[in-house]
């Protein structure tokens, strides 16, 4: 018994080490190819100039611009997007026992969407977006706010006495979507040709609006959020078991739900706040790693953790340089990549899963 | 010898003038740059540059939110003309950052709007002459219609129609390419629509149009001006009744680019023909 329980640790570590090290691959590759491609040399001058280390090759002044001020800001906001959107998602997924949640069901996505297309429709006549810096600006600041208060409405639904009634929560997730989704429709009667285009285009996701400014606002939440949803796998376990039996274990049930939910909207709400509403990822790494693996809490938090930046960064490289020089959707890249190879896999296994989370 | 540093310098003229690349985003940037003559320095443009029609076949750097900054730079160009609000914000500081000169224009859809339009653009491209050029020939162009407009003693009520397929007709309204209709002695025959607006059937009998001002694309989808007089309504309109329907080329039409001269003078010539030059 305890050597099978070591084994299982042993290969828990085996694969984070194996995904770690794809990640840290792809990255890379990342950081070279693109429309303009950045010579291995150059890159590797590029770090050690701004290290401070001795360089006699000058790298070219594009690359150097198009390295720091583009694409590295971009590939670490994929990153940590990709890692709080996975996160989230396995983390729901766990909570609610159920394979079908993503963070789209407590409201946060639907919450973001309609406080952004009510900005881009009513807010010329509020003279808050004459300009369109102030427009970038104001959009994650809307998009935040929007989903943190969908989910606050969600969580009220479900709150019965103290104790968060999970079946209502869910309905209460629908309902709160029903609603934006109808309140949207209101609003986009209003909208003209361009503002229905920059929702439209808002709504498929864009990481290419990424630079360390928005980094440094949006990057400790990620962070943050994320650490704290990583602390929830031994919970989330005792959890999977029964309400009850997790309460008997020691767990403390109320807290836990509180507390996921509660970063799981912070982490969504902050993505889609920088890069629009990225789907597929949130409901689909978790379930990878399920059918390839195993569905213990303490390899899918985790292995989420490296998988959805994985899936993302593939994503995104395809959506840079496919339709080069121009750019594809990420939400449509995320899904195009993604689904033939959740369905390869779905038939694959489907004698084996049970598609149960854990 | 001295031929042979003749050629070279000549080499290294011909270099020097095809050296400028520029990339523009926005229709409208798109057609000045190449009543300017300066057609074969694009190197790139976006989704919405169909005129002319060889701009179609360079790479296209996309369409709002899809055009990114490393792609631009990818190309190498020494000036990007963009118009304001279309291209993404961050994406145009990027662009600059990375030593690439930037022309950003403010389209206003006006006749004020379209000459400012060449003055900037002919000035990044050191044209003046040929911009001013231009200028003259979009003034004479609406002077000449302005004289057909005084002439004449009827103002005819436009409604101006929008559409891309069969199903979905939008009334274009105020701040589209209606904005046209005080060129051209026209007024629109629906007013308080702000955009484009689904048409509906009671608006357009109760409109008692003179005429229906739309795009040659959206005319040959309805198949022709007979499908245009069997829309739901139109029949109970003037315009239905004496077949007066206007068809232009939508770049044209929309675009209060070079040729929006030419777009008024056709148009009232068409709007007032009692009167005579």
């Amino acid at each position: 018994m305890a050597g099978y329980a070591l084994m299982l640790k042993h290969r828990t570590r085996a694969i984070l080490w194996v995904l770690g090290a794809m990640l840290l691959i792809v990255f890379l590759v990342s950081l070279s190819i693109g429309q303009v491609t950045i010579p291995v040399i150059d890159l590797l001058s590029l770090f050690l100039n701004k290290l401070g280390l001795f360089s006699t090759y000058q790298p070219d002044a594009v690359h150097e611009v198009v390295l720091w001020s583009i694409r590295l800001p971009r590939l670490v906001m994929t990153v940590l997007i990709g890692a709080a959107l996975a996160l989230s998602g396995g983390a729901l997924q766990g909570l609610f026992r159920n394979p079908l949640v993503e963070p789209g069901l407590i409201g946060v996505s639907s919450g973001a969407s309609l406080a952004v297309v009510v900005l881009i429709v009513f807010g010329a006549s509020f003279s808050l977006t004459r300009e369109s810096i102030s427009m970038s600006l104001l959009t994650p600041f809307f998009a935040f706010s929007g989903g943190l208060l969908a989910t606050w409405g969600v969580m009220k639904i479900g709150d019965r006495v103290g104790r968060t009634n999970m079946a209502v929560l869910i309905l209460g997730g629908v309902a709160i979507n029903a609603l934006a989704g109808a309140l949207m429709g209101l609003v986009i009667f209003y909208a003209d040709e361009n503002q229905l285009r920059m929702f439209t285009f808002w709504t498929l996701g864009d990481l290419g609006g990424a630079t360390w400014w928005s980094l440094l606002l949006a990057a400790p939440l990620l962070v943050l959020a994320i650490i704290a949803l990583l602390s929830f796998q031994v919970p989330l376990n005792a959890i999977a078991l029964g309400e009850a039996e997790a309460f008997h274990m020691g767990v403390h049930v109320e807290r836990v739900k509180r507390s996921i939910i509660f970063f799981t909207a912070l982490a969504v709400g902050v993505s889609v706040s920088l890069s629009g509403t990225i789907g597929f990822v949130g409901l689909v790494v978790p379930h990878l790693i399920r059918v390839l693996f195993q569905s213990d809490n303490r390899l899918v938090l985790p292995a989420s953790l490296l998988g959805g930046p994985l899936l993302l960064l593939l994503a995104d490289l395809a959506a840079r340089t496919l339709v080069a020089p121009s750019e594809l959707p990420i939400g449509v890249v995320t899904a195009l990549v993604g689904a033939p190879f959740f369905i390869f896999l779905l038939v694959k296994t489907r004698n084996k899963t049970e598609l149960t989370s854990p | 010898m001295t031929r042979f540093i003749l050629s070279f310098f000549s080499l290294i003229l011909c270099f020097s003038v095809s050296a400028q690349r520029v990339i523009t985003a926005g229709s409208a940037l798109t057609e000045t740059v190449c009543a300017l003559g300066d057609c074969s320095k694009i190197i790139s443009s976006d989704r919405t540059s169909l005129y002319p029609a060889e701009i179609q076949k360079l790479p296209s750097i996309g369409y709002r939110s899809s055009i990114s900054a490393e792609g631009i730079i990818s190309l190498q160009p020494t000036l990007v003309i963009a118009e304001k609000d279309y291209v993404d914000a961050t994406v145009l500081s990027q662009i600059q950052s990375a030593g690439v000169k930037l022309l950003i224009i403010e389209r206003v859809y006006t006749v004020d709007g379209t000459k400012e339009m060449i003055r900037q653009i002919s000035q990044a491209l050191q044209k003046k002459q040929e911009g001013e050029k231009l200028i003259a020939r979009l003034e004479a162009d609406l002077a000449e219609a302005q004289a057909l407009v005084k002439k004449s003693r009827v103002t005819p009520r436009v409604l101006c129609v929008f559409n891309r397929d069969k199903s979905s007709l939008s009334i274009a309204g105020a701040n589209t390419f209606s904005s046209i209709l005080p060129y051209v002695g026209a007024v629109p025959a629906v007013t308080g629509v702000d955009g484009y607006k689904p048409l509906n059937t009671e608006a357009l009998m109760a409109s008692q149009a003179d005429y229906l001002l739309m795009f040659e694309s959206g005319v040959q989808a309805l198949g022709g001006i007979d499908g245009v007089l069997t829309i739901p309504g139109v029949a109970q309109t003037p315009a239905g009744k004496k077949k007066q329907v206007l068809v232009m080329d939508g770049i044209k039409l929309s675009n209060f680019g070079p040729r929006f001269g030419e777009a008024v003078k056709e148009l009232a010539r068409q709007l007032h023909p009692d009167s005579k030059l």
